[in-house]
């Protein structure tokens, strides 16, 4: 099922579904009100529960394309919109690693694109990453969603992630 | 046999997986075994051998690469960063799609405070942002000490959509009044405050849509302010069912049930949300009965069953705050009662905004608008007991009277003095329900008859009936042959006013005189129509309050309203216009005259435009764009303010000749929106190339029509758009495309002269 693609209708109804939901999570002013992904997975879930899902993995599955393309719009967004101008520097990795990469949000584009051909190669890979990244699932959920083991999981994780960083630097 | 896969053979195992196998071969092991792995696994690939060795050192150096997933590393870039050339300080309040900080600014050495609203990460594209647009819009045209002030917006570096508000120190209603804990008096004047805030925006058909504690900070002053309107919206002419967005971001404690319905944002709406507010603003007051009143009429279930406007509610408040009895129920009141109710509602609001418009003042708009609701109060009683000794009188003649068919003239008449008042667009509702040739004659017989009689009740009733003769003939548009009963008309109401003048023969002859005005105008005479224009008006000042109140909002008397706005507009003299066009705009708009309405809204437009004030014609361009008011020269007006935003010289001239091209309206509403867009974000360049290019097809059809002087400012804005395209990438194609037809526009100007 992992590697079956997604029926684009799906995907555009969790699309405008999540949009909904973040709506409505923001609007609720909980103290850390954020777009905490998993939150909003977890509701949309909920609200689609008289879906005809297979199951609270499958839609996981989906959701978490329908994220990467929530995201990846609002990338695009923000880039179209300071054409021109200064790029902001976002950090990818937070800040946090001592060797970290720092970002032109642009190429946040550029994991998007790389991901795009990891699906080609290794189409579970990719998903992990979508999952991680752009989802924010955590492994468990991963590994439930794609029907692996939580060490898979984590496996496909690390060596994505270290061919990504190859192919966004060489 | 099955023969064991070999980890060599290609054409089974992908290259991927191969190199996945090196990889976790390797990854643990010392580099300088690394060597002899790669030697044994894959001696002749030495491409797969360096894109090991490249994504080994990727796995070394990666650190903390996309371990944060990237919504968290974009919400987190948010409150650390600034907005344009304010600092964000603090998260103040998350309100709908945005969040609400305190932020600061220097300018010359002075240090600014503001609130800054901004979009959510995610959020700031397609729906959201435009709503989160319409709210700015619907900010920048509001000036009310009870409504928070816009001070700046647009859009930063980053592409975030912002708005910058005057930042108020003070708190929600909720926590104010836990903390404060004033006594009631206290407690429903700041209600009051509140109100007052919603009815300025009801004036201004704007709808706030969510209205509930937290919405209203109260200052240590104790001044309460309305804030956040991202669910607040024009007034939409006849329905107002809107998109699920508004609905999914509504506190459902507060929103009235036909908006949980989604039925969108409505006067009634609020109304109910003010109840709510009410209710807990009193919740630690034990209730008095007519408080419970106020709060079943502002929340009933049916809107049809609540107050009719803010200021309805307003009246009660104050009766109740002066321990006055409270208005009578609509439910058991007359039927005079309940229409006079209808009505006044938009005439209450309209009072309110005229007073604050000219006294400038919101305390002495109150008073006065107190006043005014106590003077058509005592008005109505009035006109009230006149109605029914004039029924009596009335019916007693008809007693008299020796025929049948003269009593139900008489009553006839009765009802004709108070529907001519309720003409709808050129139609005598009463006179349309039978066949005309029925009515013309049983009228012609009756005045024959009335011949007859003597004295000033002859007048009366010759006036009342060759008026209702000459209307009946202007309806049916024999305009020559309704000359005749008008001047008889207009004797015998003569007659009759200097016999008795009271105010229902000042009634008649100004029924009359508009009927002149009708006529006038329909024949081209515009001088005589302003001059009797003037004069109704004029004579419409001088009857009682309630009288003025059932002609307000016909088409008779609201054609004198424009005539006169006609005349000034035409005398060059805009400034008297705006008051006396907004007064049509309501009264219109609230008896459904929607072409008067229309007719209204385009000239405030333009008179507004005239008098250079565009945050108020940029208003009223938004109103008409609501109503969708579908007239060109309305796109035109509404282009120009809009346009006058981001350069001062306008496109088009000031009475374009009539154009009936629906391509060219499309046109003009396009370049609308792209205006309305590069306001927010100014240097974008496929809006400004689709500007362009859209400036371009609009020179190309006026020169195509034979209108070069209309084309030149078009021209002139293609080319500066080009310019600056140019100037930014002058290798693109499709600037390069667009580069070249501008050039030819430029070249074929001379020609077409």
């Amino acid at each position: 099922m992992s590697s079956q693609p997604i029926p684009q209708a799906d995907v555009e109804n969790i699309y405008a579904e999540l949009r909904k939901l973040a709506a409505i999570h923001l609007s609720r002013r909980a103290p850390k009100a954020s777009l905490q992904p998993t939150a909003l997975v977890n509701e949309a879930w909920l609200r689609l529960a008289q879906h005809p899902w297979k199951s609270r993995s499958h839609f996981l599955a989906m959701a978490s394309t329908a994220m990467r393309n929530v995201l990846v719009d609002y990338v695009r967004s923000r880039l179209a919109a300071k054409r021109g101008g200064e790029w902001t520097r976002v950090s990818i990795d937070g800040g946090r690693g001592p060797e970290g990469m720092t970002f032109n949000l642009a190429q946040v584009l550029d994991v998007h694109e790389a991901l795009q051909r990891l699906t080609q190669l290794d189409a579970r890979k990719a998903r992990v990453v979508e999952m991680r990244f752009f989802a924010g699932m955590d492994f468990d959920e991963i590994a439930e969603a794609l029907n692996i083991s939580v060490v898979t999981a984590k496996r496909d994780w690390q060596f994505s992630r270290a061919w990504l960083y190859d192919s966004l630097t060489s | 046999m099955t023969p064991s896969l070999p980890d060599s053979d290609a054409s089974v195992v992908s290259r991927i997986e191969r190199l996945e196998a090196l990889f976790w071969a390797a990854v643990n092991i010392a580099p300088g075994e690394r060597e002899k792995l790669l030697s044994v696994e894959c001696p002749d690939e030495p491409d797969l051998q360096r894109e090991l060795e490249r994504m080994l050192a990727a796995n070394q150096r990666a650190g903390a690469f996309l371990e944060i997933p990237l919504p968290e590393v974009l919400e987190s870039e948010l409150p650390r960063g600034s907005v344009a050339r304010w600092k964000l300080l603090e998260c103040v309040g998350e309100g709908g799609l945005g969040v609400v900080y305190r932020a600061e600014c220097m300018e010359d050495d002075v240090k600014l405070e503001a609130a800054v609203k901004i979009l959510r990460p995610g959020l700031d594209t397609g729906k959201f942002r435009e709503k989160f647009v319409k709210e700015r819009q619907i900010l920048a045209g509001l000036d009310h000490p009870g409504i928070v002030r816009l001070m700046d917006c647009g859009a930063d570096s980053y592409g975030r959509s912002f708005m910058i508000m005057e930042y108020i120190r003070g708190e929600p209603l909720n926590t104010y009044l836990k903390r404060v804990n004033p006594v009631v008096p206290q407690r429903l004047e700041l209600f009051r405050f509140v109100c007052e805030a919603v009815s300025y925006l009801h004036s201004r058909l704007i709808i706030h849509g969510d209205i509930k504690p937290a919405n209203v900070l109260v200052t240590p002053a104790g001044i309460p302010k309305l804030v956040d309107f991202g669910a607040s919206s024009l007034l939409a002419a006849n329905t107002m069912v809107r998109g699920e967005l508004t609905q999914l971001m509504l506190t459902p404690q507060y929103a009235s049930p036909e908006q949980m319905r989604g039925e969108g944002p409505s006067i009634p709406g609020d109304i109910y949300s003010l109840g709510r507010l009410l209710e807990e603003i009193l919740s630690s007051a034990p209730k008095r009965s007519d408080v419970r009143y106020i709060l079943e009429r502002a929340m009933a279930e049916r809107s049809a069953e609540r107050y009719l406007s803010v200021s309805d509610l307003l009246e009660d408040l104050r009766r109740l705050q002066e321990g006055l009895p409270l208005r009578a129920r609509p439910a058991t009141a007359a039927y005079v009662l309940r229409r006079f109710l209808r009505r006044n509602w938009a005439v209450a609001l309209l009072t309110t905004l005229l007073v604050m418009s000219l006294a400038g003042g919101w305390w002495r708009a109150e008073r006065a608008s107190r006043r005014a609701s106590v003077a058509a109060s005592e008005a109505l009683r009035q006109h009230q007991s006149a109605l029914a000794h004039e029924r009596r009188a009335l019916e007693n003649e008809a007693l008299a009277a020796s025929s049948a068919r003269e009593a139900a003239l008489n009553a006839a008449r009765l009802d004709a003095l108070v529907d001519d008042l309720i003409n709808d667009e050129g139609a005598d509702p009463n006179i349309v329900g039978q066949p005309n040739e029925v009515a013309e004659r049983s009228l012609r017989r009756a005045a024959a008859s009335l011949e007859t009689l003597s004295g000033p009740r002859r007048w009366r009733e010759l006036s009342i009936l060759w008026r209702r003769l000459a209307m009946l003939l202007a309806h049916r548009g024999e305009f020559t042959a309704a000359e005749a009963p008008l001047e008889k008309a207009q004797y015998a109401a003569t007659q009759w006013f200097r016999a008795q003048p009271t105010p229902a023969s000042q009634l008649n002859a100004l029924i009359v005189k508009l009927c002149q005005l009708r006529f006038a105008r329909q024949r081209g005479m515009t001088q005589t129509a302003y001059r009797l224009a003037r004069e109704a008006l004029a004579d419409f000042r001088r009857l009682p309050a309630v009288m003025q109140t059932e002609l307000n909002g016909t088409v008779w008397l609201e054609n004198a309203r424009l005539s006169i706005a006609r005349e000034l507009i035409d005398q060059n003299r805009p400034e008297l216009v705006p008051a006396l066009l907004t007064e049509v705009v309501w009264n219109s708009y609230s008896r459904k005259l929607t072409q008067t309405r229309d007719l209204a809204v385009t000239n405030l437009v333009w008179s507004f435009r005239r008098l250079n004030r565009l945050n108020d014609a940029r208003h009223w361009c938004g109103v008409a764009i609501e109503w969708q008011v579908a007239d060109l020269r309305m796109a035109q007006f509404c282009a120009e303010p809009l346009m006058a935003f981001t350069d001062r010289d306008p496109l088009f001239p000031v009475m374009p000749g009539a154009l009936s091209d629906e391509g060219l309206q499309s046109i003009l509403s396009r370049i609308n929106q792209l205006i309305q867009d590069l306001h927010e974000d100014p240097r974008s360049f496929p809006l400004n190339l689709t500007l362009g290019r859209d400036y371009a097809r609009l020179a190309e059809h006026y020169l195509a029509t034979g209108q070069p002087d209309l084309a030149r400012p078009a021209v002139r804005k293609a080319a500066d758009i080009r310019d600056t395209l140019i100037a930014g990438d002058s290798k693109s194609p499709v600037v390069l495309n667009f580069k070249r037809r501008v050039d030819a526009l430029e070249h074929q100007k001379p020609t077409a002269n």
